[in-house]
């Protein structure tokens, strides 16, 4: 089970260039935001899955937190491009 | 010889490393922003929640899979929240929605 | 908010507060449950205004549409990633993005985000803008934008489970 735990973690890194790609290219700033929630939306995942291979669940936690941080840096920065200012 | 859990586990993962992979590339592939917030909104809550999934069903009754289905709930909130915001930045700083037969960014 | 309607609020938000807590730490010995308890009572205090903002309605039947609604809510986004999925990974690339303005009647916030949410894990359909109850909405092809306007079938799910509003 760990072994497919491991390849689903190298097939996400692949894709997560895939979106790397929408990063540096896409015109605009609102493009590249996109790009970045996604590969943020798949770090949480491999959280998930190195907690598994590794056998710690502290790794649940921490994927949890950063799940809420990634949607406030998302929210925050969304913010930023459409007032100018966050406030 | 495999478990049934297991195999249901290898089943739900591949069906959602499957979303995973289209998610980048419809990001790709689609012409403007508005359109490629579909193929992230969609296909990556989608395949996120199926990954969960399976690793709730390979860990079982305990806290840990409890945890697991909180954060398949928290995502289920928080991304078309998140998508939300930036199309509605895009749609605010006049981003150019793409029409049949244009030209592609 | 005065008075009786003020307790029911700060016990409520502990409650559920202190059952986070617990399923997040999944220990059970005097000291967790104890700190546990002071944080949450601390947080409820202060910001029991915050998740309810008016007296809570509503029953057993509320609560019996709302699992009808996420059942089918889980079967649409089934269907919006396998379209979404069939249209990216078709050759031609078979959309025909429209931006679609229109009306609704819901007057409550929770029942717009609600709403707003369902229309953006649906099939074919973001929520872009939302100004008083009007929506601002991007179609990925002109089907689901026909059914925003005229079939309306979201639209009667959500009335379906908040029917005062």
């Amino acid at each position: 089970m760990i072994d497919l735990f491991t390849a689903t973690g190298l097939v996400l890194i692949c894709t997560l260039f895939l979106c790397l790609y929408r990063v540096i290219v896409g015109p605009g700033a609102c493009n590249r935001l996109i790009a970045a929630n996604t590969i943020g939306t798949k770090i949480i995942l491999l959280l998930v899955l190195v907690g598994y291979i590794y056998g710690r669940n502290l790794f649940l936690d921490i994927a949890l937190a950063y799940a809420m941080i990634n949607f406030l840096a998302t929210l925050a920065i969304a913010k930023y491009l459409e007032k100018g200012c966050i406030c | 010889m495999i478990g049934f859990f297991s195999l249901v586990t290898a089943i739900l993962i591949a069906m959602g490393l499957f979303f995973m992979i289209v998610g980048p590339i419809g990001l790709i592939r689609l012409p403007d922003l508005f359109t490629r917030a579909h193929a992230s909104g969609k296909c990556d809550t989608l395949g996120q929640a199926l990954i969960l999934l399976g690793l709730i069903v390979y860990e079982g009754f305990t806290f840990d899979a409890v945890k697991l289905l909180m954060l398949i709930i928290f995502l289920y909130v928080m991304s078309p929240t998140a998508t939300h915001a930036i199309v509605r930045a895009a749609h605010i700083l006049k981003y150019h929605a793409w029409k049949p037969g244009e030209e592609r960014e | 908010m005065k008075g009786i309607e003020r307790i029911i609020s700060i016990s409520v938000t502990f409650g559920i507060l202190f059952i986070f807590w617990i399923l997040l730490s999944a220990h059970f010995d005097a000291f967790h449950l104890v700190a546990g308890a002071v944080c949450a009572m601390l947080v409820a205090v202060i910001s029991h205004d915050l998740l309810f903002t008016k007296p809570v309605r509503g029953g057993i039947l509320t609560l019996l549409h709302f699992t009808h609604y996420c059942g089918w809510l889980f079967l649409e986004i089934w269907l919006a990633g396998l379209d979404v999925a069939y249209r990216v990974l078709h050759p031609d690339l078979p959309i025909d993005p429209q931006v679609v303005t229109f009306d609704t009647p819901f007057s409550d916030d929770i029942v717009r985000t609600v709403f707003a949410n369902s229309m953006t894990l649906t099939p074919g359909t973001i929520t872009i803008d939302v100004i008083g109850s009007t929506y601002t909405v991007h179609a990925l092809t002109s089907e689901a934008a026909r059914d925003l306007t005229e079939g309306r079938s979201i639209e009667k799910r959500v009335h379906r489970i908040f029917p005062e509003t």
